[in-house]
């Protein structure tokens, strides 16, 4: 079957030469998009094909050529399967193409050109031959071939109504066993209780590869979720290009946008990180800076509110909202962004972005847009039962995390600086929502919707606390991750709310996390140990029967450990790891988080003692554990390892096996679109 | 060449406690960063001028919206204030996966001011911009007395006295500031810029 392919696309490529008077050898294609095989080999290897779009999902085309010497670039174009689907020329053309030569990246030919056909898309499931035929000033051509694959959503049983994707950044396998051992721990071999994301029926492996790396970062990691494809790392909702603007990248149509176009349904992002972050940022907006924080939230409202039904969106990042005469604002011109007109008449966009809006005042023009707006917890709680838009900002940056949030609650403090204080009133935001509290309004607005909903739920800070190696923090964090799950297990299982699909997964894995043993020790002698001793500190971790089962004591009342520092503790190991200085326990204060505007305001005397990496916390306690990785990393980073995804509900059983990150987006538009025989809860 | 031998700490890893960033060994060269540190801290003692905290900015907690002024903040503009924090690392041109240039490469090149930080932090304008996550109190020194030259990067903690100018307005870089401070001589820099000029005149790098 492979060689029949083969040998007819090859009859196809050559029948493109055909008529083709003078080709120019000198001349070349240096990249066409979509990615793919074709283009890079020149053959067709076959599946898995890189590239791959729904029937009518639309994404752009592009070509970069680069002229021999004297020659300039006069047209682009481009052909599927042989037929011309849209001319991009040097000047003029149709509103949907644009012909770039200038702000490219270095190193191309002079003259060179990034030629783009947008918002294109086919009805025609299978494999599809692309073909740039590019014509020079003097007549000569050069012509490409790449492809990119139309994939089939037969229907072939009830569609899912909602879609629910749970992200748990840098959540591995370890990550879960960890929170599982604390929540509910483990007698005789066997967990006492399993964590609600346990209880999803169906179970398999995702790998994790970026277009342009084994090791991905959030950005494409959660792009293949919301779009179906690989992008370069640090890039979403979008393919790589040769020119340096941020916003004019060939687009891909996300999962919310295809699903808002075509049935109507709403949007919903919630995370515990700056909303502009990279696993919310893949869902509804396209960049190749990830970092561009003005750019993403004015996406937000100015598109994603049209296009997305975007009608839940919850997070950090009030910095982004607020107008630059306001301090505390982050809003910068150099991390905004605007889309030449190809893509603006393309996407059919609204507005065609403003890199220069540092004024704005984007959270009153959510306000304008309808949203109900909610600072803290007890307004969040406090939503009206009708409301069918929310905003919710309750930090500046990221929020802080489960531990610290807790404690808040619990009125535990510390010192910090020369205060005493607990670490969210340091912050400044004191009344932040727990995760699931955020979730449970999220599906209360979005439930409204009869078409159903998109709804991205991100633990963000597990991926963020496992980077500072801060064992307790990503554990808890965990622990708040799941009683998300937990609420969506219900929503999910409850039959009035029609039919839904819900996933939780990762984006990648994140600090080589593994359970290594528990201290041999009690509390009380693990405080005596800490005193910087290698040879004391390392002989506390016991391993095989020495770890035993580490037992700990949940608050009934938030649901939390009463404390993370027992007696025979589990003890974590990092394989991802930058160096450390470790006492085995719990960190009283966060690591510092220059992210965090708010975050000097408490810890900004130079007495402060707040570590700012994971090197310089614990240096008097602790025994230095030197990381495999270059000491430019301040942190630890994300491993190449794959990942868990569990599934309930309508077309769950397709999830099990080994898959590819992006095999996740065409599984639940399968349940979305030709729906599936079988719903397991 | 004092400067050979000082250990060399990555700017992200320099922790806040004063003593671990420095060399024990080095106390007593003659033109050590610990000798300049010690010398400005004890180099004013003037009753007029106010210890000025970061933590001392804002209100605490942060309301619905934006961070509000504190009453002290706003009560200082126009007095002499000082302050301790350190100097942000200004790098400019280096990118992904390429090492970064060091101090003496940059081209941004300001003159006659430095960003103090209340946390070690480097930034990177190729890299970042204007949005580099610097926390909102960061406060624009300026240096008249070395208005037209580059100021050193110093990765120590350093004490700083001048007087304050409250309220936002847009700095010179393009980026809205909402305090600054006219920096008073200072031996400190005097020695940081004194030393620079020698080693760009043995050309060597400043470590």
């Amino acid at each position: 079957m492979k060689v029949t392919n083969l040998i007819l696309r090859g009859a196809i490529a050559s029948a493109l030469f055909v008529g083709v008077a003078s080709v120019d050898a000198a001349s070349t294609i240096s990249r066409l998009t979509p990615p793919s095989a074709l283009f890079i080999n020149s053959e067709d290897s076959g599946a898995p094909y890189i590239s791959r779009f729904l029937k009518g999902q639309r994404f752009d085309l592009q070509a970069t050529v680069q002229p021999d010497t004297g020659k300039t670039v006069s047209s682009v174009v481009f052909k599927v399967d042989g037929e011309v689907v849209g001319t991009v020329l040097s000047s003029g053309g149709a509103s949907n193409t644009l012909m770039v030569t200038s702000g490219l990246v270095p190193g191309l030919a002079t003259n060179s050109a990034v030629a783009s056909y947008r918002a294109y898309s086919s009805t025609k499931a299978g494999v599809h031959i692309l073909t740039a035929v590019a014509t020079m000033s003097d007549s000569s051509t050069v012509t490409a071939n790449g492809n990119f694959e139309i994939v089939a959503t037969p229907p072939v049983g009830i569609k899912a109504k909602n879609i629910i994707v749970m992200i748990g950044d840098g959540m591995g396998a370890a990550h879960r066993t960890a929170a599982r051992i604390v929540k509910s721990g483990y007698s005789l071999g066997k967990a006492n209780e399993q964590l609600a994301m346990d209880k999803f029926p169906v179970t398999g492996l995702v790998s994790t590869a970026s277009l342009n790396s084994i090791i991905t970062d959030s950005a494409p990691g959660a792009f293949c979720y919301s779009g179906g494809n690989k992008a370069n790392n640090n890039q979403q909702g979008v393919f790589p290009d040769d020119t340096t603007n941020n916003g004019d990248n060939p687009r891909v149509e996300l999962i919310g946008e295809y699903l808002a176009r075509t049935q109507g349904k709403s949007l919903g992002i919630i995370t515990t990180a700056d909303v502009f972050d990279a696993t919310p940022g893949a869902f509804a907006s396209h960049t190749q800076d990830r970092g561009a924080g003005s750019g993403i939230c004015d996406y937000y409202l100015d598109e994603a509110v049209a296009k997305s039904n975007l009608t839940v969106l919850m997070g950090g990042g009030r910095k982004w909202f607020l107008s630059n005469s306001t301090t505390g604002s982050a809003r910068a011109s150099s991390k905004d962004y605007a889309y030449p007109t190809d893509v603006v008449s393309g996407w059919g966009l609204t507005v065609s972005g403003n890199a220069s809006d540092n004024g704005r005042n984007l959270l009153a023009g959510f306000q304008s847009a309808g949203f109900t707006y909610t600072s803290n917890a007890t307004e969040l709680n406090a939503i009206s039962a009708n409301t069918t838009k929310l905003l919710g900002l309750f930090s500046f940056s990221n929020m802080n995390v489960a531990k610290d949030k807790i404690d808040g609650r619990r009125g535990n403090t510390a010192t910090i600086g020369n205060a005493t204080s607990t670490v969210v009133s340091a912050y400044g935001f004191p009344d932040q929502p727990m995760l699931n509290e955020m979730t449970a309004k999220a599906l209360q607005v979005l439930s409204k919707n009869a078409n159903g909903f998109v709804l991205m739920i991100e633990g963000a800070s597990i991926d963020k606390q496992a980077h500072n190696m801060d064992s307790e923090r990503w554990i808890l964090d965990t622990i708040e991750f799941d009683y998300a799950v937990e609420n969506v297990r219900q929503f999910v299982s409850n039959k009035t709310n029609g039919e839904s699909v819900a996933i939780i997964t990762a984006d990648h894995e994140c600090a080589g996390v593994a359970i290594i043993g528990s201290s041999t020790k009690t509390n009380a002698q693990m405080i005596s140990a800490a005193t910087g001793n290698t040879t004391t500190l390392q002989n506390e971790v016991g391993t095989y029967t020495d770890a035993s089962f580490p037992s700990y004591t949940i608050n009934g009342t938030d649901g939390y450990p009463v404390t993370m520092d027992v007696d025979n503790k589990m003890i974590i190991g990092y394989a991802a790891n930058v160096d450390r200085y470790e006492d085995w326990l719990t960190n009283a204060l966060p690591l510092a988080d220059s992210q965090q505007p708010t975050s000097g305001t408490s810890y900004g005397s130079i007495s402060s003692n707040l570590a700012a990496t994971p090197v310089a916390r614990d240096t008097a306690t602790g025994y230095l554990i030197t990381g495999q990785i270059p000491l430019s990393s301040a942190s630890a980073v994300h491993s190449g390892s794959d990942i868990p995804v569990s599934a309930i509900g309508r077309g769950a059983s397709s999830f099990t096996g080994v898959q590819d990150n992006t095999d996740v987006f065409f599984k639940l538009m399968q349940a979305a679109i030709g729906g599936a025989a079988t719903s397991v809860k | 060449m004092p400067f050979r031998t000082i250990c060399v700490i990555a700017l992200i890893a320099v922790s806040a406690a004063w003593n671990s960033l420095l060399c024990a060994e080095e106390n007593s060269a003659p033109d050590s960063p610990t000798q300049l540190v010690a010398e400005a801290n004890t180099s004013n003692a003037a009753s007029d001028i106010v210890d000025l905290n970061f933590n001392d900015f804002f209100k605490m907690p942060v309301g619905p919206y934006g961070l509000e002024m504190t009453e002290k903040l706003k009560s200082l503009d126009g007095k002499k204030v000082r302050l301790h924090g350190f100097m942000v690392h200004e790098e400019c041109c280096t990118h992904p996966g390429q090492p970064a240039h060091s101090h003496e490469q940059d081209s941004d090149d300001v003159k006659g001011r430095f960003l103090l930080s209340p946390m070690p932090v480097t930034v990177n304008y190729d890299h970042y911009g204007l949005c580099d996550d610097l926390p909102p109190q960061i406060v624009y020194i300026s240096v008249p007395e070395f208005s037209t030259t580059k100021i050193p990067f110093l990765r120590l903690p350093m004490e700083v006295t001048g007087t304050l100018q409250v309220g936002i307005h847009e700095e010179q870089d393009g980026r809205q500031a909402v305090v600054s401070l006219s920096m008073d001589s200072s031996p400190q820099i005097s020695e940081l810029v004194a030393l620079s000029n020698r080693f760009k005149a043995a050309k060597q790098p400043l470590p």
